[in-house]
């Protein structure tokens, strides 16, 4: 599932990575934009998802994403693997990273390599 | 409400095509009423069951909804976005689910009627149903729901492509669907020209836009219309439930059935479970289950 959390509208990113996924053969499920850190977990839990991709822009990281992973936890989904992209500073992907997020990816990436990693950490 | 957590993980195991999980689908009774919704891609079905939907639980009721996407036949994967136009149902803390199916279509009406028997009989008082998206060959969810709606708008074509063959013929409502940006008189008008009474019920053709209030609360009660009037035809709703056991069969065994569900109908089947009845079909043609 590809998401979009808080405030942040600015979304080709998110779009542009689901379609990438997509032709990569995943199945992805985009949430659409401004979506709260409950609205997330609770599609993540309806959906029967693999993994998290959370896009973000705005800088709300270090709020938005502790919320997340709290909220994935309340629904026993703690083990699920998280993944943030976006304009995420280096210190805070270390954070981030220390939180319990599987990696953090940056301006740059290349969706075949995001891909790569999924299809390691699924198995798939 | 139903505990989501556990309807989640049983349709991931359908979606997998795990069949002690399709099996137990099929041996359930649904409690639900099922509302499918086909046509083209971006007519609005999405918003539709979001707007009537949502209409519903306001009136005390709870919703499900299964949406279908196609994969890509390019590389297998999909991109499900139906979800993104369901703001109020997800506000409203209502079971939302995307689905698609990388393979055959006689693979995804076994998944897809799997995963429409379990919500139904999940504790939800509606499930919806959006299809693919394919317009007029989605027609196989006419039988597998109670109600079967087909929504279009206007500039598809002229009234030539009202007549052809397809899901419009089948379907008990035709919502003729934005018509707070376009003209939809004309086309609703050539839909009640060639509607036909089936069982008693004359498909209602009404102008919609998912905006309009009155629009939404008119579809609601013309859904609920149509299930009185099933209520009280059994018999055809009988036949409905046979036709999609028939479907099945076909994507078990990959050979159609030889008048099975003639001879079905002559005797009673309301009785019997979905997934006696497919076994039933099944052994009619020698083919054996694929849940031993």
């Amino acid at each position: 599932m590809v998401a979009k959390l808080g405030l942040d509208g600015h979304d080709r990113g998110a779009k542009v990575l689901a379609r990438g996924l997509m032709e990569e053969g995943f199945q992805v499920i985009y949430t659409g934009i401004r979506k709260t850190p409950e609205q997330v977990a609770e599609a993540a839990l309806q959906e029967g998802v693999s993994a998290v991709l959370v896009s973000i822009l705005s800088g709300s990281h270090m709020y938005l994403v502790p919320r997340l992973l709290e909220e994935l936890r309340k629904r026993g989904l703690g083990d699920l693997p998280v993944l943030v992209g976006g304009i995420i500073p280096p210190d805070d992907a270390r954070k981030l990273k220390e939180m319990g997020v599987l990696e953090v990816f940056g301006p740059g990436s290349f969706i075949k390599d995001t891909a790569q990693f999924l299809r390691r950490i699924l198995n798939a | 409400m139903p505990e989501f957590r556990s309807i989640s993980d049983a349709l991931n195991r359908i979606e997998e095509g795990d069949w002690s999980a399709i099996r137990e689908a099929l041996a359930s009774r649904p409690g639900a009423w099922r509302v499918a919704l086909a046509g083209p891609p971006g007519v609005g079905k999405s918003t539709i069951i979001d707007s009537v939907g949502s209409y519903l639980v306001r009136g005390g009721h709870s919703v499900a909804v299964l949406a279908i996407d196609p994969s890509s036949p390019r590389s297998g994967g999909a991109l499900l976005g139906d979800r993104i136009r369901m703001r109020r149902l997800e506000r409203e803390g209502q079971f939302i689910r995307s689905m698609t199916s990388p393979g055959s279509r006689p693979r995804l009406w076994i998944l897809a009627y799997a995963a429409i028997k379990l919500l139904a009989s999940s504790g939800f008082d509606y499930v919806f149903v959006e299809s693919i998206g394919g317009g007029q060959l989605d027609f196989e969810l006419a039988y597998f729901s109670d109600t079967f709606v087909y929504v279009t708008v206007p500039g598809l074509g002229d009234e030539i492509q009202v007549m052809k063959a397809g899901a419009a013929e089948l379907a008990d409502i035709i919502v003729v669907n934005k018509r707070d940006v376009a003209y939809t008189g004309a086309l609703a008008e050539l839909y009640r020209r060639y509607v036909q009474e089936r069982n008693g019920w004359l498909p209602r053709v009404l102008e919609f836009t998912s905006f309009c209030p009155s629009d939404v609360e008119a579809l609601t009660e013309a859904i609920g219309e149509h299930r009185r009037h099933v209520e009280e035809h059994p018999k055809a709703a009988e036949d409905r439930r046979l036709t999609a056991i028939e479907l099945l069969a076909l994507g078990v065994a990959g050979q159609g059935l030889d008048r099975w569900k003639y001879t079905a109908l002559e005797g009673d089947t309301k009785g019997l479970s979905d997934l006696e009845l497919l076994d039933d079909a099944l052994s009619s043609i020698g083919i054996k289950r694929p849940w031993e």
